[in-house]
């Protein structure tokens, strides 16, 4: 009977459940290759560094778009090009801007508009050509030229001439405009930079992304492709990218001819591409990778432990009230009456648990206030505070005073993601419970959501703005009269004036308070609700050091990070 | 032959340009804009070079010829997403991952799912065949979202047996392909299992048994022949469906294929990526049904006549 042999064996298989036949193949596997416990251990064990090697693993939550200094957008592509290249600076753990690529800090006209930079000797990039003033010349120039469709132009129209360089309509009017943009190579090693007003996070944003130099030859080279392959990309950085598989890894090496290579500890870092935080957490736990990105109902099974990281961003997640479509909510108190009625400290503790806290103005905890202090520290609270009991006659009262009986049929629109939908529907019941209105959720993919919010099309949007750059005006610039993300329709004449004398203004000191001020009025007058500044939480293995999260830009700084032996 | 090759062939074109008319206009009805914050961010003259450079500014039916006439000669476009990748470049990265871990669990899913099949026949209403469709049963009750994540908790992070996510050796193909491969052996298993239940009780497995046969020929040389032809049937879109990824298990073991980018493609609104993604799963599709249907010709001549008419 060998029939029945074979298949009481094949029975046996089944019978025990699939789980089992995986073993099976399992083992058949590892005749032929390691076995595969032994590979997992093999890889954690390379991580931890073998023969004296320092490498580290890393989950990576995105492919970067494209590593290209001047259409670089994500974060992703941040992080990447600030590991493989580098500004005239480089921020440090507190923010502090430490000369990169330059050989000092700069030397500051009194008008506080020109900067004069030395760049350090014998600069190359890694390609082992040199590197000189002429390539920050030609990366701003690119960057603002408008055939660059650079989204972060913006950014270069701070330097003097920036704004003619965007605008130019002729490629005479184009060359003109380059030739008077306020950059200029004095010398192959200085570099003059002119600003249209003193702004004193200059320092600090010249290390970010945008104020990269770029290789003319190189890019041009590279044309449309620039920044598609690990081989179309060059940096000066302490890093170079020596394999880049697109959504599945990318590998940085250690560049020997970076100017400061002596204090880059990391010889090796594999970035994989993991977009699930439940596989990128059984990756860290069974050791095949140092650093995961988690959620927050990951979070609590590390509480307490040193492996829990928090990232405080500079984002805030806010509600906006559409005052067109709701004429109702053109009233103050209409408004003021919705943010009363939601308890902040309820949505971050029971809904989004991940370290974020209760928002206590617009412009996030660590963002700094154009003049050297901490913006939330000089300004304090200026919320609206949780009173239910008050909300619910404030809200009366609002609609008499706007002529209506009754609110209309409301919807809130969110994004359709985990997180998102949990805040609407918190937010949802908030409201009915507190003032008694039914408001419906309405989950949208992000794509749409964003593009119905700009069109002003919605009732109420929850929604999140992260700072470009460390500067008040990141946030407030946005709620002028007319601004492209003012889509809540909301004016007030005393804000526009402060704002823009502010983007005018001469005196720091001046400027910081006129921006302290817009942005009581902002809260005061509830034009946006804000409900929490944002925070990420990573677990990272012991015994990594000096991996910095800073709270805006890139998502993880490498220059400083080893790995104990 | 030839000519019911040829007029298959005419079908597959035909049907391969109503998918890519249907998906062109259905995707322009979809709410958004695929420059999402970018839009906002920059002026309004450099949209506008955006806009002409993906030709968004042409009505929309010159979009769609133009759109065709670059189809036709093989070229789908440059995503919006990844603006310096071409989605041909995106299908050739993504879809071998894809590829080979279908291929993988179909094997798989190929020798239990028929061997699981076979058996319960074999044990028509005993204890053998309700265990064997009640495995059965859980393959298909169990959606792979549920399956997947336990997969690489379980044997990736719990105890540590294999690799709980990434693409990288061969012991990392083992846990998706197993995943994928769960609601694929109990729709083979079931089919399998009616199909040789009917064979079984034909008259010339009567003839075979009265002859004398062992069982294990009877099987192998008499029933399986008839009973496997309809899941033959069935395996093309099925291997179409695997090999062209799914999310689910590509996400949760964080394999780089294509599954993945079909989706977010959609979410964010990646124009080029949606249309060229649905032409290549579509075509996929259509040339293993032609493929099928020619191999169904070969075999069974009443098919082949039956078109004639």
């Amino acid at each position: 009977m060998k029939f029945k042999k074979i298949f009481s064996t094949a029975l046996a298989i089944t019978l025990a459940g699939t789980l089992l036949a995986a073993c099976g193949n399992n083992n058949k596997n590892s005749d032929s290759s390691n076995s595969p416990s032994a590979s997992a251990s093999a890889s954690s064990s390379a991580s931890a560094g073998t023969g004296g090697k320092q490498e580290l693993v890393m989950n990576y939550r995105a492919d970067p778009p494209a590593l290209d200094v001047s259409i670089a957008e994500s974060a992703a592509s941040f992080t990447i090009l600030g590991a493989i290249s580098e500004g005239l600076y480089r921020l440090d753990k507190d923010m502090n801007p430490q000369p990169g690529l330059a050989a000092e800090l700069p030397t500051i006209s009194a008008d506080g508009l020109t900067y004069t930079i030395k760049l350090r000797d014998g600069l190359v990039w890694s390609d082992g050509s040199p590197l000189t003033a002429k390539d920050f010349v030609y990366s701003y120039q690119r960057t603002l030229d408008p055939a660059t469709k650079a989204s972060y132009a913006f950014i270069l129209t701070w330097l003097k001439g920036g704004q003619a360089v965007q605008d130019a309509k002729t490629p005479e009017d184009l060359k003109k405009a380059k030739e008077n943009l306020g950059v200029k190579a004095i010398d192959d090693k200085t570099l003059e930079i002119t600003l249209d007003i003193p702004r004193a996070y200059f320092t600090a944003q010249l290390a970010f992304l945008n104020y990269y130099p770029q290789k003319e030859e190189f890019v041009s080279k590279q044309g449309e492709k620039s920044g598609a392959d690990a081989d179309k990309v060059l940096g000066a950085g302490p890093f170079v990218l020596t394999k880049w598989d697109h959504e599945q890894q990318l590998i940085l090496e250690k560049n020997p001819k970076y100017w400061d290579a002596a204090n880059v500890k990391l010889d090796k870092v594999t970035l994989n591409i993991v977009k699930d935080t439940a596989t990128g957490l059984n990756l860290y736990e069974s050791n095949a990778t140092d650093f995961a990105d988690i959620k927050g109902d990951q979070m609590k099974a590390y509480e307490g432990k040193t492996e829990l990281h928090r990232k405080s961003e500079l984002v805030t997640g806010y509600l906006n009230f559409q005052q067109k479509k709701v004429p109702a909510f053109a009233n103050a108190k209409v408004r003021q009456a919705m943010s009363m009625a939601i308890d902040r400290e309820g949505l971050v503790n029971t809904v989004l648990k991940n370290g974020s806290v209760a928002a206590t103005g617009y412009i996030p905890n660590g963002n700094a206030d154009g003049n050297g202090a901490e913006f939330r520290k000089v300004v304090g609270d200026t919320e609206v505070a949780f009173d239910a009991a008050k909300a619910k006659a404030l809200l009366a009262e609002g609609l008499a005073e706007a002529g209506v009986a009754a609110l209309p049929k409301l919807s809130i629109m969110g994004d359709d993601t985990e997180t998102g939908k949990k805040l609407l529907e918190f937010v949802v019941s908030q409201w009915k419970t507190n003032l008694g209105i039914e408001v419906s959720a309405e989950p949208l993919p992000h794509a749409t959501r964003l593009d119905k919010e700009l069109k002003h099309n919605y009732t109420i949007v929850s929604s999140l703005w992260g700072a470009d750059y460390n500067d008040p005006m990141t946030w407030l610039d946005m709620y002028l009269t007319g601004g492209p993300f003012n889509t809540q329709d909301w004016t007030n004449a005393r804000y526009d004036e402060l704002v823009k004398g502010a983007e005018k203004e001469l005196d720091v000191k001046v400027r910081a308070d006129k921006m302290h001020e817009a942005e009581k009025i902002l809260m005061s007058e509830a034009a946006v609700f804000p409900l929490y500044f944002r925070s990420s939480p990573f677990v990272i293995k012991d015994k990594v050091e000096g991996l910095i999260l800073p709270p805006y830009g890139p998502d993880f700084e490498l220059k400083w990070t080893s790995v104990k032996q | 032959m030839l000519k019911y090759v040829l007029r298959r062939f005419v079908y597959m074109l035909i049907t391969l340009w109503v998918i890519i008319t249907a998906t062109f206009f259905l995707m322009k009805l979809l709410p958004g804009n695929p420059f999402g914050e970018v839009a906002a961010k920059l002026p309004p003259e450099n949209l506008k070079i955006l806009r002409e450079q993906y030709g968004l500014d042409k009505p929309e039916w010159q979009q769609y010829l133009k759109y065709i006439g670059h189809v036709a000669q093989g070229d789908l476009g440059v995503s919006y997403q990844f603006p310096t990748r071409s989605v041909v470049d995106v299908i050739k990265q993504s879809f071998p991952a894809s590829l080979e871990l279908g291929i993988e669990s179909l094997i798989f899913a190929v020798i239990v799912g028929l061997l699981l099949g076979i058996f319960a026949a074999l044990k028509h209403n005993k204890a053998g065949d309700y265990s064997a469709m009640f495995i059965a049963l859980i393959g298909i009750s169990v959606p792979s979202f549920v399956v997947a994540p336990l997969l690489s908790y379980l044997l990736g992070n719990k105890w540590h047996i294999l690799p709980a996510g990434l693409w990288q050796g061969p012991e990392h193909r083992i846990l998706p392909a197993l995943a994928l491969s769960f609601g694929t052996i109990a729709i083979l298993a079931r089919m399998m299992r009616a199909s040789m239940l009917e064979v079984s009780s034909l008259d010339y497995i009567k003839t075979a048994k009265s002859k004398g046969l062992t069982t294990w020929k009877i099987v192998t040389s008499h029933m399986l022949r008839n009973a496997i032809l309809p899941v033959i049937t069935i395996l093309g879109p099925i291997a179409v469906n695997v090999i062209t990824g799914t999310l689910v298990v590509e996400s949760v073991f964080s394999v780089p294929g294509l599954g993945y980018q079909f989706v977010t493609s959609i979410t964010t609104l990646d124009y080029t990526m949606i249309t060229g993604l649905t032409i290549f799963y579509a075509a996929i599709l259509i040339i293993v049904m032609f493929l099928t249907d020619i191999a169904y010709g070969f075999v069974d001549p009443r098919i082949r006549m039956s078109g004639r008419r």
